[in-house]
């Protein structure tokens, strides 16, 4: 049976409420989020991901609706009062302490023997691999240790939450997928729940339980890392998360399992049924990239001409012309001598399953 | 581009002549008013005088004096007391000060850093005299005092007193102690505050781990700027001080006055300055040693 480790219940928190620089950061905002679960809160900038994760905190107080901690009310406990801790977006570590210092701070308090305040230090120093730089000031430490050092302090003193703002943000690419693996391992060696905020969908995907996806303080989608990949529920969700082709038309029949949908002046294509569609609607198909599978121009129902070539390494993405005014966006592995399979102006065959192309709502 | 020759060339090529001659100005004035004036002081402490007439032979024996009589070595002791007690009072109130322009105050903070200086704009002198009239006789403290019938007659130990020098310097000098502090308090970043609350500590202990540590060069610098020039300070205690508060500058002052013995004068303003720097360099040592206890 899952426990709830937190509830939101539909949360709202206007800033500055009453003047005339009033912000709605959170616009009625309910999610649960379970026990022991690597929970993300994903969306762009200025969304509300730092305000909501300010909110559990308790560093900012809400202003409608309630949080649940644990089947308990917090509105009235402080900060300090409250079992979660936080590692800051920019670490905030103190300065003028030492590293074990630092990860010693929320101990001191529990009023526990100096033996088993070192042995706690000492644990969870190596738990992030930063044992011999426990005598280190933070300012003699590089991102990514500091990075290593804030999770430790939040860690040290047990909490059931941790919470965790925009973590890797500071970190450079390497180090920040190294990071990505270490934390979600930590999170199930350790069992604490983590609310995770990122604007950053790769992240999300690679390290979630669920995520829930955000934007203008409102919550968009909840969902496991392929629902939200493979369901969007709507436009935005499905252009956040990963690279995607829209096709905006009009449906002109529907089947048992298929709808048909008219793009552009005349272009037909067949996508799958989610049901509630009727002839007439106006909608919105989208088709990931990878669903498409280009080859030589060949017996293929679709052919298009090869627009545009942008070369990534491991693959290149082709924006192939599929007339009407139609551009679709795939990819291609390059041959084995390296070369790629297509240039630019050749005509090509795209194939995809009807299955592939999916109805949102408009 | 011209040759570089002659006097220009040599100042285009040296990159030292460039630095002095940038320096110029502020290395003429420095040395006009400061060390000149310094050299003159030292040097006028091994003359001797007698009368009227001023003898320029190397002698000792304005300092044998310093030491014999104990008048010189007590007010000096004294003056560091009491300049000591003025930077602990100017801390005591300071702080709160600064600590509430620096995170209480939101909007228009520059207004308050003003508004707590104006006070300062006027002259030093009206200011001592301003606390004057409020210790005085028949000052405003006394007559409030009477007028709300807390007493019948005027409290006769409100001034002339070191009490009275200590509280009217430590007025005097708080500006100069809540700026170095705000501008430290200003400093800290306030994620370290709620770092502190997230990881347990109440508003106090935070204050106590976090604030104080961090705002700790301001306050140094404070206390470094309040101490050194109210050592010898000689108007507050002439005019608020009676002869109880009595500090080494007005004995430096008497020297260069009535005594007429400025060779005296100089070797009591040497000592003077000789024991400040004694006192700020132990004070230094002492930071410096429990920074490196909490290590
Ligand atoms: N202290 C504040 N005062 C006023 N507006 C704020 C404050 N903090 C955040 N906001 C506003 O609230 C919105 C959400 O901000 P935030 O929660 O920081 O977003 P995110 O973390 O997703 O980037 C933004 O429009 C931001 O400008
Ligand atoms: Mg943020």
């Amino acid at each position: 049976m899952t426990t709830v480790a937190i509830d939101i219940r539909g949360v709202s928190k206007v800033y500055n409420p009453g003047s005339n620089q009033a912000v709605q950061a959170l616009d009625t905002v309910s999610l649960t989020i379970n026990d022991n679960e690597f929970f993300t809160l994903l969306g762009p900038s200025g969304c509300g991901k730092t305000t909501l994760l300010r909110l559990i905190a308790g560093f900012e107080q809400v202003t409608g609706g309630e949080i649940m901690l644990f089947d308990e009310e917090i509105e009235n406990l402080e900060p300090s009062q409250r079992p979660v801790n936080t590692v800051f977006q920019h670490y905030a570590l103190f300065p003028h302490m030492t590293v074990a210092q630092n990860v010693a701070f929320g101990l001191e308090r529990l009023k526990k023997p100096q033996a088993e305040i070192d042995a706690t230090v000492e644990r969870v120093l190596s738990l992030v691999k930063m044992k011999e730089l426990g005598d280190r000031r933070p300012n003699q430490l590089s991102g990514g240790q500091q990075q290593r050092v804030a999770l430790a302090r939040a860690l040290a003193p047990s909490p059931k939450v941790l919470l965790l703002d925009e973590p890797l943000s500071a970190l450079d690419l390497k180090l920040r997928q190294n990071m990505r693996e270490e934390l979600k391992q930590l999170q199930r060696e350790t069992g604490i729940t983590f609310v995770f905020v990122t604007h950053d969908q790769e992240e999300a995907l690679a390290m979630s339980d669920r995520i829930a996806v955000m934007s203008n303080g409102e919550v968009q989608q909840i969902g496991a890392p392929t629902d939200i990949y493979e369901h969007p529920v709507n436009r935005f969700v499905a252009d956040f998360i990963g690279d995607t082709n829209f096709l905006d038309g009009e449906i002109t029949s529907v089947n048992d399992d298929l709808v048909t949908c008219r793009v552009g002046s005349e272009s037909l294509f067949e996508a799958a049924n989610s049901g509630n569609h009727s002839v007439g609607d106006q909608v919105t198909l989208f088709l990931r990239p990878e669903k498409i599978t280009l080859s030589a121009a060949g017996d293929a129902s679709r052919q298009g001409r090869v627009a545009n070539i942008v070369y990534l390494g491991n693959q290149a993405a082709y924006t192939v012309d599929m007339g009407d005014g139609i551009e679709l966006t795939a990819q291609a592995r390059p041959r084995e001598d390296g070369n790629l399979p297509f240039a630019t102006n050749d005509t090509i065959s795209v194939d995809y399953s009807a299955r592939a192309l999916r109805v949102l709502a408009k | 581009m011209t040759s570089s020759g002659g006097l220009r060339g040599y100042f285009v090529r040296s990159e030292n002549a460039r630095g002095f001659s940038l320096l110029a100005p502020t290395l003429i004035l420095l040395v006009l008013m400061m060390v000149i004036p310094i050299i003159m002081l030292v040097a006028r402490s091994f003359w001797t005088q007698s009368g009227m007439i001023e003898t320029a032979d190397f002698s000792l024996v304005n300092y044998q004096m310093f030491f014999e009589k104990k008048i010189y070595l007590y007010v000096l002791g004294k003056s560091l007391l009491i300049s000591g007690s003025v930077t602990f009072a100017t801390l005591i109130l300071a702080y709160p000060a600064a600590y509430f322009v620096a995170f209480r105050v939101k909007k228009n903070k520059l207004i308050w850093l003003i508004l707590i200086t104006v006070p300062f704009w006027t002259s030093y002198l009206l200011r001592v005299f301003a606390w004057k009239l409020m210790l005085g006789y028949n000052g405003v403290v006394n007559s409030g005092l009477i007028g709300i019938g807390i007493i019948d007659e005027p409290l006769g130990f409100l001034l002339h007193n070191v009490n009275a020098v200590v509280l009217t310097l430590a007025h005097a000098w708080a500006a100069f102690a809540i700026l170095p502090i705000y501008v430290s308090l200003e400093k800290i970043d306030k994620s370290l505050l709620e770092a502190a609350a997230d990881l347990g500590e109440g508003p106090i202990r935070s204050f106590l781990r976090v604030t104080l540590p961090l705002s700790m060069p301001g306050v140094i610098a404070a206390s470094l700027l309040v101490f050194i020039p109210t050592v010898g300070d000689y108007v507050t205690p002439k005019l608020v001080g009676g002869s109880s508060g009595i500090m080494i500058g007005n004995l430096v002052t008497n020297m260069f006055g009535r005594g007429n013995n400025w060779p005296m004068g100089s070797a009591i303003a040497v000592m003077m300055m000789i024991s400040i720097t004694l006192v700020v360099c132990i004070y230094l040592w002492l930071i410096s040693q429990v920074k490196k206890r909490s290590n």
